[in-house]
């Protein structure tokens, strides 16, 4: 579904571009579809920045990106608008992500409009059925993103991202601000999303547990590396760098 | 005396447009000192609200019934200027967000000496070398680079080490923390939680711990309370509690977790305007009877801990 060879990623900051930080630093993966790989680290370590790479959201330095098939690496924003709908990302502040002054309903239509998918009725039934999916009823569809909860504006968004039927989808942090409850209930509907439409998840996450639980294979990133990937069952009985160790250690004894 | 606070019938509600939302209702507890409580509980349960209403760091529309005593004085009688002499020097709070607690214009020295000052009227010189040796006591590795340095250049970790550091200058009897691990990653949470538990041997204080993060709370505390819609449900000591939930929302929290069953509790927590009748976790509960939705059970002690569920009446 998702592969991605030897991207690098190079940030200029201050004064004339004088501090270099490298943020991802030769990765490759890649991701088989309908699986989820977990990418774990600690903060700083480039998750984020190489979940936005994959999407070509940010262009990378060096490296080559082949989504489905068709290698995208050198593709333009005006190229990418056709692929846009078929990878998506889910961020982990659902209070961000949406647009205060709008109501959830205008929210939903939105990027369906933008890829002009189908007509208004279809729209309607298929907003109807998504938000039935992740659990919200249609009484929301008047209100705005301040009157709902944490947990209700995530679901709201994945509705969202489930509306462009997309293939692959970057999960960053998706839970990280939300209580245990709610978030066992967001990752249930993200792995009834996975087995119904078959989609591939880049699971970003610092949760060692929540990782475990959703990824079929795990990255271990520091320091912009990718530095170990084995299936979540291996990682987690045998971790072969010694980083890995320590931060299996650190989390499930705590 | 002792050094204990106690809630009596402690009830807090906040008027607002759509009506009367009541965040706490009626708790009677007391908070042994020398100890870590834990308040656990889901968004909404009241676990901020009954920590803030300590100090009185409600909004304006907030309105607080019943008493807490700490010493013999009711907290909610004292006025504003008693209350400031009270407010982080015997009672101090950790604010929930380290990046938003501090002033980004002020570096962080003078944010933490500056409680220090007001309260203990000292001179700055008496002021920098306290602060000083107060990071010093945080581990921090350069106190001096650290006292001069903004918040920004600070990472997550060493932000909330500071936050710390900063509301325990006076070495309060008491200390209020909110949410301490919020968003943190594995290696600095573990951090974090050092930070806690030198807290208590470094500044002998009590400490009432607002977490949603389970793992935290059975790692460091000594009691836990479980609240739920401003009410609480089981309360005892820390290990019983994790070992072996009593009231079925503790064990739905617990199962929660996804190093557990990773299974959610159904449905939503109660609308705070409109409380359901009876025990109010009664329309989520799957041990309901006839009886659960209609009168609210007492709380009552089972095995070394009470519980607020008709299951165990």
């Amino acid at each position: 579904m998702l592969n991605v060879s030897n991207i690098s990623k190079e940030f200029k900051s201050g004064l004339f571009g004088r501090t270099h930080t490298l943020a991802v630093n030769n990765v490759s993966f890649s991701i088989k579809a309908g699986q989820t790989l977990g990418l774990v680290g600690m903060s700083g370590s480039g998750k984020s920045t190489l979940g936005r790479l994959a999407l070509k959201l940010i262009p990378c330095d060096t490296g080559r990106i082949i989504f489905n098939g068709i290698e995208i690496s050198h593709y333009t924003m005006k190229q990418m608008k056709k692929l846009r709908k078929e990878m998506q990302i889910l961020f982990q502040n659902p209070e961000s992500s949406l647009n205060p002054r709008m109501t959830i309903g205008k929210s939903l239509e939105e990027p369906y409009r933008f890829h002009d998918i189908g007509d208004k009725e279809y729209l309607d039934e298929q907003i109807e059925e998504q938000l039935q999916f992740v659990g919200l009823g249609t009484e929301l569809l008047n209100r705005r993103p301040y009157q709902l909860s944490g947990g209700q504006l995530q679901r709201v968004c994945i509705a969202r991202l489930l509306l462009l039927r997309p293939k692959l989808l970057v999960l960053d942090e998706p839970t990280s601000m939300l209580d245990v409850s709610v978030q066992a209930q967001v990752i249930e509907v993200l792995k009834n999303a996975q087995k119904k439409q078959g989609i591939s998840y880049l699971f970003i996450s610092h949760d060692l547990d929540v990782i475990k639980a959703c990824s079929d294979e795990i990255a271990v990133m520091y320091k912009g590396r990718i530095i170990e990937q084995q299936t979540a069952e291996d990682l987690y009985k045998q971790p072969k760098e010694e980083y890995t160790k320590q931060l299996l250690d650190t989390f499930l004894n705590f | 005396m002792d050094n204990n606070v106690y809630l009596k019938d402690v009830t807090i509600s906040f008027k607002t447009k759509a009506g009367t939302v009541h965040a706490v209702n009626h708790v009677d507890m007391t908070f042994n000192s020398g100890e870590i409580t834990g308040m656990i509980g889901e968004t909404g349960s009241g676990k901020s609200v009954l920590g803030m209403s300590v100090l009185r760091l409600l909004a304006a529309n907030s309105l607080i019934t019943g008493s807490i005593i700490y010493k013999n004085i009711d907290l909610l009688q004292l006025t504003e200027k008693e209350l400031n002499q009270i407010r982080g020097k015997i009672i101090s709070f950790i604010p929930q967000n380290p990046d938003a607690a501090f002033d980004p214009t002020m570096t962080i020295g003078k944010q933490i000496i500056e409680g220090y000052r007001y309260h203990d009227k000292k001179t700055k010189t008496a002021g920098i070398s306290h602060g000083i040796g107060q990071l010093q006591n945080y581990s921090f590795h350069e106190p001096q680079k650290t006292f001069n340095s903004y918040p920004f250049q600070l990472s997550g970790g060493m932000r909330q080490r500071a936050l710390c550091a900063m509301s325990t200058t006076l070495s309060p009897e008491w200390i209020l923390a909110d949410e301490p691990t919020k968003g943190l990653d594995a290696i600095i949470r573990q951090e974090v939680s050092q930070v806690f538990q030198d807290l208590k041997k470094i500044t002998n204080s009590s400490i009432i711990l607002i977490t949603h993060d389970l793992r935290l709370a059975q790692r460091i505390c000594d009691t836990v309370l479980v609240l739920y819609a401003g009410t609480v449900l089981e309360q005892g000591p820390a290990g019983k509690i994790f070992d072996e939930p009593l009231h079925p929302y503790t064990c739905g929290l617990i199962d929660a977790q996804p190093h557990k069953k990773l299974l959610p509790l159904s449905g939503m927590p109660p609308s705070l305007i409109d409380l359901p009748t009876g025990c109010k976790f009664h329309p989520r509960c799957s041990c309901r009877k006839d009886i659960c939705c209609l009168t609210e059970p007492a709380l009552q002690e089972v095995n070394g801990r009470w519980v607020r569920c008709w299951k165990y009446a």
